[in-house]
């Protein structure tokens, strides 16, 4: 017989039939998630800074404007 | 660098550290146990994630008014932390649920109104980043649509019948928790203001290289006059 077909039955020992889903996995995910979202967040914002700041350099140049 | 940006990184940095060791040392929550951990990060991230977009709600109705392209740099900068407070705030709230509920996903009232304005915002990034001319006023538009969900959000607890913690919970915190949720709480609001200045820096660059830009092209058009 296939798991789930027929009657449900109850389990001898209580703590057999338990889920367990441990917290601290949940709570370090948690936690590192953030920092992983943030970093991720700041090297964006200055990889295209940078960029910004080199195409500004450029224009500034050909436009005989002293650069930064 | 300016000083207030400087004091922001510190503050974030070092309560980011700090906050852990606050985190596990505050007393074990009686009904959820260790996972209510979570929530010491879960709701000022929430916190954070509103400030953002009422940030970007007021800027968006500034720029529909003046059109001035520093407040639209405002704008765009706090939807960004906006999708970013939020996702955080998402992925903390399912981590939690999982143990709590024993699913990662509920169509709850509170959860489906924040993924709504979570989806509003980056609605606008994607509206910003491929809608060419004329996307900022209709950006400035849905901002405001992700203003008025905030208040749905937080009244959603009581409006309708939740799964979801009370918003009470923080007002009625125990004081041994309190400590560790406030640190924390001013930690993420430093990061939040240290990754504004940061993208807000970086706008104004993209801003200034538009006016440069146009600039060049004026030259030029002289030129072949």
């Amino acid at each position: 017989m296939q798991a789930g077909e027929g009657n449900y039955v109850q389990v001898e020992s209580g703590a057999a039939g338990k889920e367990s889903i441990s917290a601290g996995p949940l709570v370090a995910g948690a936690y590192g998630f953030l920092w992983l979202i943030v970093l991720l967040f700041v090297l964006r914002a200055m990889k295209r800074g940078a960029a910004l700041e080199r195409d500004i350099a450029a224009l500034k140049t050909r436009l005989g404007q002293p650069g930064r | 660098m300016k000083p207030g940006f400087l004091i922001a990184w510190i503050i974030a940095a070092v309560g980011l550290l700090v906050c852990p060791f606050l985190v596990l040392s505050a007393p074990l929550e009686q009904s959820m146990g260790f996972v209510q951990k979570i929530f010491y990060y879960h709701v000022p991230s929430a916190f954070a994630d509103f400030a953002a977009i009422y940030v970007c709600g007021v800027a968006s109705v500034m720029y529909l008014f003046k059109r001035k392209p520093n407040v639209d740099a405002w704008a765009i900068t706090a939807a960004e932390l906006a999708v970013l407070f939020g996702a955080i705030t998402l992925v903390t709230g399912s981590l939690w649920a999982r143990k709590a509920w024993g699913v990662w996903w509920t169509w709850d009232a509170r959860l489906t109104t924040f993924a709504l304005c979570e989806l509003i915002f980056v609605a606008y990034l994607l509206v910003r980043n491929y809608g060419g001319p004329g996307s900022e006023s209709l950006c400035a538009g849905l901002a405001i649509f992700g203003c008025i969900d905030v208040p749905i959000i937080y009244k959603s607890v009581s409006l309708w019948r939740t799964l979801h913690p009370k918003a009470e919970v923080v007002r009625t915190l125990d004081p041994a928790m309190k400590p560790a949720f406030y640190a924390s709480l001013v930690s993420i609001f430093a990061l939040f203001i240290a990754l504004f200045y940061l993208r807000l820096s970086v706008e104004r660059r993209r801003v200034a290289l538009d006016e440069l830009y146009l600039a060049a092209e004026e030259a030029d058009a002289k030129e072949q006059a």
